[in-house]
């Protein structure tokens, strides 16, 4: 491993790292706008400039370009270099128009964090004389192009070459008239598109569902786990609570992607991306929902009590099999853990299933969509919610045995089964059945058909894990309280437990997560305290190959 | 007065009519290299070229025998590009090889391709050059149906094809990579180098000899005359003669074979008949526009090889000279030479996306007396922040004469500046 | 699109001279001859180009806008390129440029209203040595002055062109022949 200085101060990196990934190391910034770790190394921005010396020999180099070498001394804050990066900066701001006022990158915008650090000089260019170019551009459905403020790093166009895999965005005309855009007959419209908007260092490329929403220094940033579909992306809730007088009602303003080396990389999809909107849309429930009259009927505890009730007589009278749980794959481990806790082993209920055939599937590509919508269907069989050897009952034979009158009590978390019945069949499902209780995030057709809804919380909102496809766990973190009275799954199966006579003792969910170590093989070893950001593989099951989306040169030697 | 001795290797036969064609040119001895070159090993041939100090005449003066052996060993297959891409402003050398002896060239090529065993030769003729173009494609043809090119060459067991590539109107294409990135179909942005060092990594990822027309032509010669003897038409860093294309304010301006080394003064005064309507002598572009600008005094005792070139502060380049004389205004002269790389600016990088521009408005507004007292030290100021700091030598190509224009013509700039 | 045969077989050839996996190469040679056919490059030619090399509208674009002999709109009959470089203006080729905007009565980029006379200024033309110097078209004329200037033009406007200057005249001691 090449031992190298930077500014004096030592480090060691593996070989084929570049300067700039070094200096990281030591928390030092090689300015840089074209340089991106996930793209291919085009050297064109001229900001990363460094002073290297190795072996006699000084000359100025980019960094990006140039593979760390044992003894190498890289010199990033000289009076020259400062210079030379004054002067490049001064080439982009040259024509670069005054927007900051208006423009949403203000607050995270690298050209104005370079001027800041390595600029302050005076402009010595005639208004009259700027160049005028593309403004509020319709680039595409998601995003806003202004080819003015662009710096013709082209990340967005080699991110759509390398990694989405098309060709949507140019950089045409040639010399000072180079402009970025996109042709006449094709938008910026593949599954991918919001990335550029991440990867653009100013404010060329902009989302139009942030765009003037919210000046960036206002938000809170949280960690969490996208739940758009079983990859489970790791992302960053950009969110912000504080002034009442700006939109209350919506809480987080827009997702970002978060580094995971093995899951999503640098990226999010679209579908994921704007998949936040859920969270604070107008029909979420928050408050109970009861068919049962009464004032005081549609409390929580009121729900609790009637459902608790209405088990205990469905297993007094007729038994286990009365009772039917359709679950959700979409469920934490922790709810789908208490939930078979209590109905599978305390209780000794087997229809109880996570899966429905008539379950809508989303995109899949070898990029990073799967198919599969649910967040959490590995957890679930890893948990065993789901039929196995011994005589559980899959989840199209309980909704069949529903509409026959097999079933006293039926327990649906979030599916909406009214999108697979027809008006009859939902009929007969209300007539045959004698108590139909719904867990759900969202209003839908369930709340009618159901006798009672308790509303839950969304993985936005509170903390929970996972399990992804590749049987990684991965956590979220809660940036606020849920809204209303709503809970979470697993608190609602303790609270029936109690009612019901089977104690699931647990403060936190961290307790849940711990008991889940404690009694899954495939958990073992795992605890709370102990999981990255970037999550953990559960027990037993290897790391997936490293699968870099693009490929990469080897670094040329300096 | 003239050199017509035996310093006009390459040149020797262009006043012989119907040189470009087959069956005239068989007459004369051409392809009679190519057969002796194939009797030699492939690795002879480039120590041959190397030891006959063959300098890269395209402008950047690189030692061609040293280029061919940098191909890896283990990597096929390789290519040879012919870069006839001719549009640094000042020359004009390479048309009259297209025109007059393209057999020369293409016989050059092939002993090239066959030294680094290259299974293609493209020759990258830039598109303004219609009628050269057609001359050399008659002459790709001939040389194919005669079997000089294609397959099984000369019944040598080793195949190369010879195609022609077009260029459209873009001076960058006549860099290495900026020629390979066109010839791959995209738009001529240069690569980094490193690595993109074309012998190593170069059209299509292979190995690859980009080479100009002139350097190439002289290649048979060489196999002909021996290294030795090539050598010492020049000097012993640069070896062979040199086509000086003469333009500017002389009496006979023209392209003249003369040794590598010949002193300024004998081209200009002996060749070139002197200064036009008896004026004097202000000042000389030595090697193409990106070179930087001599006063009289620094022409006075110059010789003209790569060496002595950059020791007086410029470059041989692709040997264009330029005559500049007492009336013309240095600040006019400017304005021309930044237009020209303001409009050949490929985009890529910023400095040269955006400095060139920015240097033909200023350079436009001092010559237009519109210039402020601090116009003429931004002017240098910018060149400086460009010089170096680009992926291409473009950078340096527009830097280092406008940084020269103002150091030794300061007064003439001063002078039009009003406040 | 309607693809002349001539381009079509001149497009084959185009793909026959580059290694069968590597159709991209095609792409600026196969736009060159485009326009030489059809005057210009159309957003249907764009495309035609695109399908026929497979490549993406946006590469095509690309090309179509970098090289700038490339153009999107049809020139005049006879498109003059008249070199405005270091060379040409040295020779006085700026005196010229006044003539000829003069008698033609356009300025640069412009075209004069019979359609006949398109005049572009352009860099370095590779004919330093006989400069000052003109395109016209694929024609190559040297050595203008004033007059010579006024026959070429007259002899397009009255169809009996004046012959370029083919082969370029061998001035220097490059013209000289050796005494064997």
């Amino acid at each position: 491993m090449p031992h190298l200085e930077i500014d004096g101060k030592p480090v060691e990196v593996p070989a084929g790292t570049n300067l700039i990934e070094a200096a990281k190391r030591l928390n030092i910034e090689i300015p840089h706008y074209c340089y991106h770790p996930g793209l291919a190394v085009v050297g064109s921005c001229r900001m990363c400039q460094v002073e290297v010396e190795l072996n006699g020999r000084k000359s100025i180099v980019v960094g990006c370009n140039t593979a760390a070498a044992d003894g190498m001394k890289v010199f990033n804050s000289t009076e020259a270099i400062h210079r030379i990066r004054s002067g490049v900066l001064e080439f982009y701001l040259q024509h670069h128009p005054l927007d900051c006022p208006i423009c949403d990158d203000a607050g995270e915008c690298d050209l104005q964090n370079y001027y800041l650090l390595h600029g302050l000089h005076d402009s010595r260019v005639e208004l009259a004389e700027k160049r005028h170019k593309h403004k509020v551009h319709d680039v595409g459905p998601t995003v806003v192009l202004d080819s003015e403020r662009c710096v013709l790093c082209s990340r967005c166009v080699r991110f759509c070459r390398e990694i989405a895999g098309v060709d949507e965005l140019g950089i045409f005309e040639h010399g000072g008239d180079s402009e970025l855009l996109n042709v006449p007959d094709k938008l910026l419209e593949n599954d991918y598109a919001g990335n550029v908007v991440d990867l653009c260092p100013v404010g060329a490329l902009t989302d139009k569902d942030f765009r003037f929403k919210r000046r960036v220094w206002y938000l809170k940033r949280t960690p969490s786990v996208c739940t758009g579909c079983s990859r489970g992306c790791s992302i960053y809730m950009d969110w912000e609570t504080s002034r009442s007088y700006k939109n209350p009602q919506r809480r987080i303003q827009r997702l970002k992607p978060r580094y995971n080396r093995d899951v999503n990389e640098w990226w999010i999809c679209d579908r994921g991306r704007y998949s936040y909107h859920a969270v604070d849309a107008g029909n979420r429930l928050t408050a109970p929902r009861t068919k049962s009259e009464g004032e005081s009927a549609t409390t929580v505890d009121a729900v609790l009590d009637r459902a608790a009730s209405k088990i205990k007589a469905a297993l007094s009278k007729h038994g286990p099999k009365s009772v039917a749980v359709i679950a959700s794959a979409a469920s934490s481990n922790e709810d789908l853990f208490l939930l078979k806790r209590l109905f599978a082993d305390e209780l000794k209920v087997h229809s109880l299933d996570v899966t429905l055939s008539g379950e809508p599937k989303g995109k899949e590509d070898e990029i990073l969509m799967k198919a599969d919508l649910t967040a959490n269907r590995r957890g679930a069989v890893e948990i065993a919610v789901q039929p196995w050897g011994g005589g559980g009952v899959a989840g199209d034979d309980i909704l069949a045995g529903a509409l026959d009158g097999d079933y006293e009590v039926l327990i649906v978390v979030q599916h909406d089964l009214t999108r697979i019945l027809s008006q009859k069949e939902r009929n007969r499902l209300g007539q045959n059945c004698e108590y139909i209780l719904y867990l759900g995030t969202h209003e839908n057709g369930m709340c009618h058909l159901a006798d009672d809804v308790i509303p839950i919380a969304m993985w936005a909102e509170r903390e929970a894990t996972g399990t992804n496809f590749q049987g990684r766990v991965q956590r979220t973190w809660r940036p606020f309280e849920p809204r209303g009275e709503v809970l979470c799954e697993w608190r609602v199966w303790q609270e029936l437990g109690k009612r019901l006579g089977h104690a699931l003792p647990a403060e936190s969910v961290a307790d849940v997560f711990d008991s889940i170590g404690a009694a899954i093989a495939s958990f073992k070893g795992l605890t709370w305290e102990g999981i990255p950001p970037t999550g953990i593989m559960l027990t037993g099951v290897s790391e997936p190959p490293y699968r870099k989306v693009q490929s990469s040169r080897p670094l040329p030697a300096y | 007065m003239t050199s017509s001795n035996g310093t006009r290797l390459l040149s020797r036969n262009f006043a012989l009519p119907g040189q470009a064609n087959l069956d005239t040119a068989l007459k004369r001895g051409a392809y009679e290299m190519l057969k002796r070159a194939l009797k030699m090993k492939p690795e002879e041939v480039t120590t041959v070229v190397k030891a006959s100090g063959l300098r890269g005449h395209g402008g950047a003066g690189f030692s061609a025998g040293m280029k061919w052996g940098f191909v890896p060993k283990d990597v096929f297959p390789r290519y040879v590009c012919v870069n006839a891409d001719e549009s640094e402003p000042g020359t004009c050398k390479d048309r009259l090889i297209l025109e007059y002896d393209p057999h020369l060239l293409i016989e050059g090529a092939l002993i090239c391709a066959w030294a680094v065993q290259a299974e293609r030769i493209y020759l990258y003729i830039r598109g303004e050059y219609f009628y050269p173009t057609r001359i050399v494609q008659r002459a790709i043809d001939e040389a194919r149906a005669k079997g000089f090119v294609g397959e099984n060459i000369l019944g040598s067991g080793w195949s190369c094809h010879v195609h022609l590539g077009t260029g459209a109107g873009q001076y960058i294409c006549g860099e290495e990579t900026g020629l390979i990135e066109s010839l791959e179909g995209k738009k001529g942005w240069p690569r980094l180098k490193p690595p993109f060092y074309p012998a190593a990594v170069g059209l299509w990822g292979k190995p690859t000899i980009v080479n100009n027309v002139e350097t190439l032509a002289f290649v048979p010669r060489i196999i002909e005359i021996g290294a030795e003897k090539f050598l010492s038409y020049g000097t012993p860093k640069a070896g062979g003669p040199t086509l000086f294309s003469l333009s500017g304010s002389v009496n006979r301006p023209g392209v003249y074979e003369l040794p590598t080394g010949v002193p300024l003064k004998t081209l200009i005064y002996d060749c070139g008949g002197g200064i036009k309507d008896g004026r004097r002598l202000k000042a000389v572009i030595p090697g193409g526009s990106s070179s930087h600008i001599l006063t009289a005094e620094e022409c006075e005792n110059l010789k003209m090889d790569f060496e002595s070139v950059t020791a007086a502060g410029s470059m041989l380049g692709s040997a264009a000279v330029m005559v500049i004389d007492e009336p013309v205004s240095i600040p006019r002269l400017m304005v021309w030479m930044t237009r020209f790389y303001a409009h050949e600016s490929c985009g890529q990088c910023t400095p040269c996306r955006e400095g060139t521009g920015w240097l033909l408005r200023l350079a436009t507004r001092i010559l237009e007396g519109r210039g402020r007292r601090r116009d003429l030290d931004d002017l240098y100021e910018l060149a400086e922040n460009i010089d170096g700091k680009t992926i291409c030598a473009l950078g340096q190509a527009v830097a280092w004469p406008t940084k020269s224009y103002i150091t030794k013509f300061r007064r003439e700039f001063e002078a039009l500046i009003q406040e | 699109m309607d693809i002349p045969e001539t381009l079509v077989r001149k497009s084959e050839e185009i793909f026959f001279s580059f290694p069968p996996e590597r159709r991209e190469s095609a792409l600026v040679p196969l736009m060159f001859e485009a326009q030489r056919e059809l005057g210009c490059i159309t957003p249907d030619t764009e495309r035609w180009i695109a399908e026929t090399v497979g490549v993406s509208l946006v590469k095509v674009r690309e090309v179509l806008t970098f090289y700038s002999m490339l153009r999107r709109e049809r020139a005049g009959k006879y498109l003059i390129q008249f070199c405005h470089n270091i060379s040409c203006c040295l020779a006085g080729a700026e005196d010229l440029q006044r003539h000829v905007e003069k008698k033609l009565g356009i300025k640069n980029g412009e075209t004069t209203g019979d359609g006949l006379f398109t005049l572009r200024y352009v860099e370095c033309l590779g004919g330093c040595s006989w400069a000052p110097m003109m395109l016209v078209n694929e024609m190559q004329y040297y050595q203008l002055t004033p007059e010579k200037l006024d026959r070429i033009i007259e002899g397009f406007r009255s169809g009996r062109p004046v012959p370029p200057d083919e082969p370029t005249p061998l001035l220097g001691n490059v013209g000289e022949k050796i005494a064997v």
